[in-house]
C-alpha cells in the first residue's frame, strides 16, 4: 500500500474493524473513539486477525514490544501504531 | 544425544515413573537448549532444538521424562528469553539451564482448560506488586518446581489484554503446592494443583508488559506446539523401529510378519504419518527461526504429531499382539504417553479451530 494519511487510515480500519470484526451496532455505531477493549471487541482471535490484516494491508509486523492495550484501545490508537510503524520501516 | 538420553532411563523397570534426574537432564543440553548462551543456554533456534530433542526422544523410552524437561524450557523457560525482564533473566537463566531450578507452567485452570480467555486467577494491583487469587491445575513440574510462570486476569475488561505473565517463586507466602496427580501416561513428569491466596508478586516479576498474558502464553506455545512435539517424532521413529525389527523377527501361519500384506500396510502407513509431521514440524520451526507468525504451522504440526503419535502407538500395539500388552516389552507404555498428545497445548479440536483461524474463517 502506498503512502497513506491518516484520516484515510482511520476511515479504512474503522471500516475492517466494523464490517469485519463485526463491532459496532445501529443503535451505537463504531467510531475512531470506540473502547475497543471495554467493548469486547479484541478477543484472541479477532486481535489475531486484525494483526494478520496490519501485516497484509499496511506492509507492518507489530512487535511483541508494541502488544499492549494501549496502542489497541481504539481505531485511533491502532491507526497511530501503524503509523509509527510504517514511518520506521521507511527510515530503515 | 540419542545414547545420552537412552542413560537416562537406566534406574528404573520398563513401565515404570522416575523422577526426573534434573542436572543429568541438564547434562544433556536440554533444558537450556534454546536460551542464549550469556545466560548458561545452548543458543539453539526453534530447528536446532527441536532436532536435539527428536534424538532425545528417539533414544529415551520414557517420554515423560522429556516432556518434564520440554514443559520446563518452552512453556517456563522461553517466556522469561522472550519477555523477562534483563533483571528476571540473569537471576534466574542460569540456574534454570543448569536443573538447579525447575519450573512449572501453570496456566491450565479447573475451569478453565482450553478456554484460556477466562481466567478466574486474579491479580490485585498493590504497592510494590500484585497479590494473586485462585487456583491452578496440571501443572506440569508442580510439585517438585522451585519456580512457576502463571497468569492471572489483572484487567477483566480488557479482552485480549486482560491477562498478565508473572514469575512466581515457590517459597512465596500464600502460595501452596498440592500433591502429585494419579495419572496414566507421563508419569515421570509430576503434575498437580498449585493454590495462590493473597500470595505477593512484586513488579520486577512480572513477564513483559501487564495485559500481555496472552501475547506471552501465545508466544510459548508455538515454541510448544513445535518443538515439545518433536519427542514423539522421536518416539514414532523408536516405536516402528522396534515393529520392523518384531515383523521380521516373529514368524506366524508359516511366514514372516513382515511377509503378511495388513502388518506391512500397517508399517508403511506410521512411516507416512511420521515423515508427514517431521515436515510439518520443521516448518513451524523454521517459520520461528525467521521470525514469522508460526501460529498456522505450529497448529498444523501438533495436529499431525500428536495424532499420528497416538496411532502409531495403537499400531505398535497391534503389530506386537499379546506382548503389546505386557509391560515387559514397553508398548503399553508407549500407548499410555501418546495419548495426552492430542490433549496438551491444545487439543485436537483447538488446534482445527486455529487453522480455520488462519484460513480466514
Amino acid at each position: 500500500m502506498a503512502d497513506v494519511d491518516r484520516a484515510t487510515l482511520h476511515d479504512r480500519l474503522l471500516g475492517y474493524v466494523r464490517d469485519d470484526l463485526k463491532a459496532g451496532t445501529e443503535a451505537e455505531p463504531l467510531t475512531v473513539d470506540s473502547p475497543l477493549l471495554d467493548m469486547g471487541v479484541l478477543d484472541s482471535v479477532r486481535t489475531a486477525r486484525l494483526l494478520a490484516h496490519i501485516r497484509s494491508e499496511y506492509g507492518v509486523r507489530v512487535p511483541p514490544g508494541q502488544m499492549t492495550g494501549e496502542h489497541f484501545r481504539s481505531v485511533a490508537a491502532i491507526a497511530d501504531l501503524v503509523l509509527t510503524l510504517r514511518s520506521q520501516a521507511a527510515s530503515l | 544425544m540419542k545414547d545420552a538420553a537412552g542413560a537416562l532411563t537406566e534406574a528404573a523397570s520398563p513401565g515404570g515413573s522416575r523422577t526426573p534426574d534434573w542436572p543429568a537432564l541438564a547434562a544433556t543440553g536440554l533444558l537450556g537448549a534454546a536460551v542464549p548462551q550469556e545466560y548458561g543456554g545452548g543458543g539453539l533456534g526453534a530447528l536446532d532444538t527441536a532436532l536435539l530433542y527428536e534424538a532425545a526422544g528417539e533414544g529415551c523410552a520414557d517420554t515423560g521424562l522429556l516432556f518434564a524437561a520440554a514443559a520446563h524450557l518452552f512453556a517456563c523457560v522461553r517466556p522469561l528469553v522472550e519477555f523477562g525482564s534483563e533483571r528476571i533473566r540473569k537471576a534466574l537463566l542460569p540456574a534454570l539451564c543448569s536443573g538447579e531450578l525447575v519450573a512449572g507452567n501453570a496456566m491450565t485452570e479447573p475451569d478453565a482448560g482450553s478456554d484460556v480467555s477466562h481466567l478466574a486467577t486474579r491479580a490485585t494491583k498493590v504497592e510494590g506488586g500484585y497479590l494473586l487469587d485462585g487456583v491452578k491445575s496440571f501443572v506440569s513440574n508442580g510439585p517438585v518446581a522451585g519456580l512457576y510462570v502463571t497468569y492471572a486476569t489483572t484487567d477483566p475488561g480488557g479482552a485480549y489484554f486482560s491477562t498478565t505473565a508473572f514469575a512466581v517463586d515457590r517459597n512465596s507466602p500464600g502460595l501452596v503446592v498440592g500433591p502429585p496427580m494419579e495419572k496414566t501416561g507421563l508419569t515421570s513428569c509430576q503434575a498437580g494443583r498449585i493454590a495462590f491466596t493473597r500470595c505477593f508478586v512484586p513488579d520486577d516479576r512480572v513477564v513483559g508488559s501487564p495485559g500481555q498474558g496472552r501475547l506471552v502464553f501465545e508466544t510459548s506455545m508455538e515454541w510448544e506446539r513445535s518443538c515439545l512435539f518433536a519427542i514423539y517424532l522421536g518416539q514414532q521413529e523408536r516405536l516402528i523401529g522396534q515393529c520392523v525389527q518384531h515383523a521380521r523377527e516373529r514368524s506366524q501361519f508359516g511366514k514372516r510378519l513382515a511377509d503378511h500384506q495388513a502388518v506391512a500396510d500397517r508399517l508403511a502407513g506410521m512411516r507416512l504419518r511420521l515423515e508427514s509431521g517431521r515436515l510439518l514440524l520443521h516448518r513451524a520451526c523454521a517459520e520461528i527461526d525467521d521470525g514469522e507468525d508460526a501460529s498456522l504451522w505450529a497448529a498444523l504440526a501438533k495436529l499431525a504429531v500428536s495424532e499420528a503419535a497416538v496411532a502409531t502407538a495403537l499400531d505398535a500395539a497391534r503389530i506386537f499382539g499379546g506382548r503389546g500388552h505386557l509391560t515387559e516389552y514397553g508398548i503399553e507404555q508407549q500407548v499410555r504417553d501418546a495419548l495426552p498428545a492430542t490433549t496438551f497445548s491444545g487439543t485436537s479440536d483447538i488446534q482445527r479451530r486455529l487453522i480455520a483461524r488462519e484460513m480466514g474463517l
